[in-house]
């Protein structure tokens, strides 16, 4: 005789499912109800750290400081004065709304209000975004940006630097604005396509470093005449690399001068998929200030 | 399924079998090190000897330090927290307005990264220092440090 | 176009079965986005949301993987293979919303289209660190959209079963897709081994019971029957079919199906003209074989789908002779009636 248990049998467009086959089912459904929870608290927990980068999106904030336009677009408020009676200021680098940097949207205020803007007092009006106390100011054109201009005769300021020589640096080229705020992670190999996008869209390419101990440095990088050098480093956005180039110290922000790509070697794990021109395997936390003494394929 | 459709089911299977766990050795093997480096930091400027009041908030500890004859103040401030603020100044406030600054707030400092700062500040009237952490891009008054202190006895 | 369609009854247990698709999934994502948010205050909800779709779409994907393999192991699967295709098109839909937000996020505000930018921003294509993962989502997204678009009865004709069957197969190549999107994407970034490790976990699962389930078929197609007589090919013995159930044996070029049913034995292809389901694994129910996956129905006698229905399987001569079952493997044209073979109840 046939176990009428083992001749059940399950039709989907029938309404009743066989006892069997029900039983089963939930028994699927309540084992993996369980699983479902713990995958996602375990997926969840397992992430890295989100940045504490802010971006005030919504939120159009007015700064009037002294515009310059090198080494990059950016906005110097004063603060006040030290001990010694000088003048103290904050520099906040300026980027464009999108994937690009803030040239376009300067140029269409210089166009529009028939003025200079390099070295002028201006009342400028953004959105900021921020992170680990230093700022950065998205202008779009959309905003009306720009509520006053004045010449700099009240409080001359001059861009004063400091040579910090020739250094090799390791770290990984960012695009600020992506870092500072806008992205979470705005860093590594999941946000590299946007990274490069925003440098190719003229965005200030950053150098981010850190130390064994979790301090940071940024600096920007630019061409050894301080000229932009985002078309030609897209491949070694987001991965880590060693730049050699000349330091200076403008105030609250370093600018590395390199001489392009060639002043960037990739640094990878392994020589066997790596693209021509990159170097094999640098222990990590080298000597500082010092060319990498790898080997190169 | 047809016979043809069974037969590439298992080799596809097959396949997978191999290159999956390739493909996943071969991405973890890739995986990139972090790139560190020794960071510039600001030129150290050394602790003075006294310490004349310690606050301590969990964002922060604040001492009030000195020279030995007390000539000097400093205010030594350990940033234990992320900065969540477009800037964060430190000002003096309180100290004799001179003709170069006109006011009586004075800019001893910015703080940034989390760790260790010192910064000179301007000697005044004995007993009490007030400081004030500031966002100059919000025009927000963060907090304010208030030390009051007995100076120690000149001898 | 020839194929007809009507819209699919909704019935207790497809209804039963979405609103269980529907509680998983926002079960999910409400725990992932609840936790990521509690762990980690500085989150941003756009990369909650990219996380969380991509993470719950790959576990369906998981799910959807392992159902046909259980099928073929355990029968008592079959409910959920029954309306897998729901489940098909869910998971899409939260891919979609993944890509789509990943591609709005990466890649709009751009100074090139972001489909372009898509393919043209990281072109490392000859490096394993470097390589655009992206790309390998996008591709794998669209064969899920290629998959989910034909999820339809109305494909299934238009395009013969074995057309659609292959087609749907791509979703292996999804699979190995998504992976290898993973794993040089997010892997080469986050630093915890968990995500590594439930991957690992989750392929060693889904490629182990893909290859059972297929050692078995292969074991079954495999069997040589080696007595033969005038055209006809001994199978088994008759005792070794139950009733109202039946046999395959791949005699040749494909399986046929030996039912015993009403006294007789008959055989048929054991191909269903639906998806090519397995008629064999069916039952006779109201003197109608069954198929086990979607219950496509056909007469045993003619193999030809009771009226109003057109589908149509081929048939085969078989007979008993001293106990055992013999059949003719060369197969009549589609929906030809045969008398089947009376069965003697005084076996040996």
């Amino acid at each position: 005789m046939t176990d009428k248990k083992q001749d059940e049998f399950y039709i989907g467009w029938v309404g009743k499912t066989p006892p069997t086959f029900a039983a089963l089912t939930k028994r699927f459904v309540l084992v993996l109800l369980p699983v479902i929870i713990l995958l996602g608290v375990l997926l969840a927990v397992s992430q890295k750290k989100f940045g504490t980068g802010n971006f005030e999106f919504g939120t159009l904030t007015e700064v009037r400081g002294i515009y310059f336009d090198k080494p990059v677009p950016n906005l110097r408020v004063v603060t006040g004065f030290g001990l010694e009676g000088n003048n103290s200021f904050v520099t906040i680098p300026l980027i464009g709304y999108g994937k690009f940097g803030a040239d376009g949207a300067i140029s269409d205020i210089e166009k529009a209000k028939h003025a200079v803007l390099n070295g002028k007092w201006i009342t400028l009006k953004g959105t900021l975004l921020y992170n680990d106390g230093k700022a950065l100011m998205q202008v779009d054109i959309g905003d009306n940006p720009i509520t006053n201009i004045a010449d700099v005769t009240p409080h001359p300021m001059t861009v004063d630097s400091e040579q910090l020589g020739s250094i090799t640096v390791k770290g990984e080229i960012i695009d600020p604005k992506c870092y500072f705020g806008v992205m979470k992670p705005g860093e590594g190999k999941p946000h590299e396509d946007c990274a490069i996008r925003c440098i190719l869209g003229g965005m200030p390419p950053m150098l981010h470093v850190v130390d064994g101990s979790g301090r940071i440095n940024y600096y920007f990088i630019v061409g050894h005449d301080g000229g932009k050098i985002n078309n030609s480093i897209k491949n070694y956005i987001a991965g880590p690399v060693a730049i050699t180039g000349k330091a200076i110290q403008y105030g609250d922000w370093v600018v590395l001068y390199t001489d392009g790509p060639q002043s960037i070697t990739a640094i990878s794990k392994s020589a066997l998929w790596q693209p021509k021109g990159s170097i094999m395997a640098c222990a990590a936390g080298g000597t500082p200030l010092k060319t990498p003494t790898c080997s190169v394929r | 399924m047809v016979k043809p459709l069974r037969k590439w089911h298992i080799r596809f299977w097959a396949i997978l079998a191999v290159v999956i766990p390739a493909g996943m050795v071969a991405a973890v093997l890739a995986r990139p090190q972090t790139a560190s480096s020794i960071v510039l930091q600001p030129a150290p400027s050394i602790a003075l000897p006294l310490v004349l009041k310690t606050i301590s908030k969990s964002a922060y500890t604040a001492s009030l330090r000195a020279s030995v004859d007390t000539a000097k103040l400093q205010l030594q401030l350990v940033n234990k927290a992320v900065v969540t603020s477009p800037t964060l100044l430190v000002y003096q406030v309180g100290v004799p307005s001179t003709a170069a600054t006109g006011t009586d707030t004075l800019l001893v400092g910015r703080v940034e990264a989390t760790g260790t700062y010192q910064f000179a500040l301007a000697n005044v009237s004995a007993g009490a220092v007030r400081v004030e952490l500031y966002d100059i891009i919000h025009h927000t008054l963060i907090d304010t440090i208030s030390f009051t202190y007995q100076p120690p006895i000149k001898n | 176009m020839g194929a007809h369609y009507t819209a699919v009854g909704w019935n207790r247990q497809k209804k039963i079965y979405d609103w269980v698709i529907f509680a998983f999934c926002v079960t999910y994502l409400a725990v992932f986005i609840t936790v990521t948010a509690f762990a980690n205050p500085d989150y941003t909800f756009e990369t909650a949301l990219i996380r969380s779709t991509s993470t719950l779409a790959f576990l369906l994907l998981h799910v959807i993987l392992s159902i046909g393999p259980l099928a073929r192991i355990n029968h008592k699967f079959l409910p959920l293979l029954y309306n897998r295709r729901h489940l098909g098109v869910t998971m899409f839909f939260v891919a979609l919303v993944h890509g789509g937000f990943s591609i709005l996020q990466f890649h709009a505000l751009g100074n090139t289209n972001p489909f372009l930018s898509l393919f043209l921003s990281n072109t490392q294509y000859n490096s394993l660190p470097g390589f655009p993962f992206q790309a390998l989502g996008f591709f794998a997204l669209l064969i899920l959209l290629l998959m989910a678009a034909t999820s339809h009865d109305f494909w299934l004709h238009n395009l013969s079963p074995k057309m659609w069957k292959t087609l749907h197969m791509l979703v292996y190549l999804a699979y190995l897709l998504i992976i290898m999107h993973v794993m040089l994407g997010v892997i080469q970034y986050e630093t915890s081994p968990v995500l590594v490790v439930l991957l690992a976990l989750g392929a060693i699962t889904i490629i182990s019971l893909h290859l059972i389930a297929g050692m078995k078929e292969v074991k079954n197609d495999q069997v040589v029957y080696p007595n033969r007589k005038e055209g006809f090919v001994q199978v088994c013995h008759i005792n070794d079919i139950e009733d109202s159930r039946a046999k395959m044996f791949c005699i040749g070029a494909e399986r046929i199906a030996v039912f015993k049913t009403a006294g007789k034995l008959f055989a048929v292809s054991n191909v269903c003209k639906h998806q090519n389901g397995p008629l064999g694994e069916g039952k006779v129910v109201d003197g109608c074989i069954t198929c086990p996956w979607h219950g496509y129905q056909y007469l045993p006698h003619n193999g030809q789908s009771p009226p109003p229905f057109k589908e149509q399987v081929s048939t085969y001569d078989v007979m008993v002779n001293e106990g055992y079952v013999w059949v003719n493997p060369i197969a009549y044209p589609e929906g030809t009636e045969r008398p089947g073979a009376l069965i003697n109840l005084q076996v040996p």
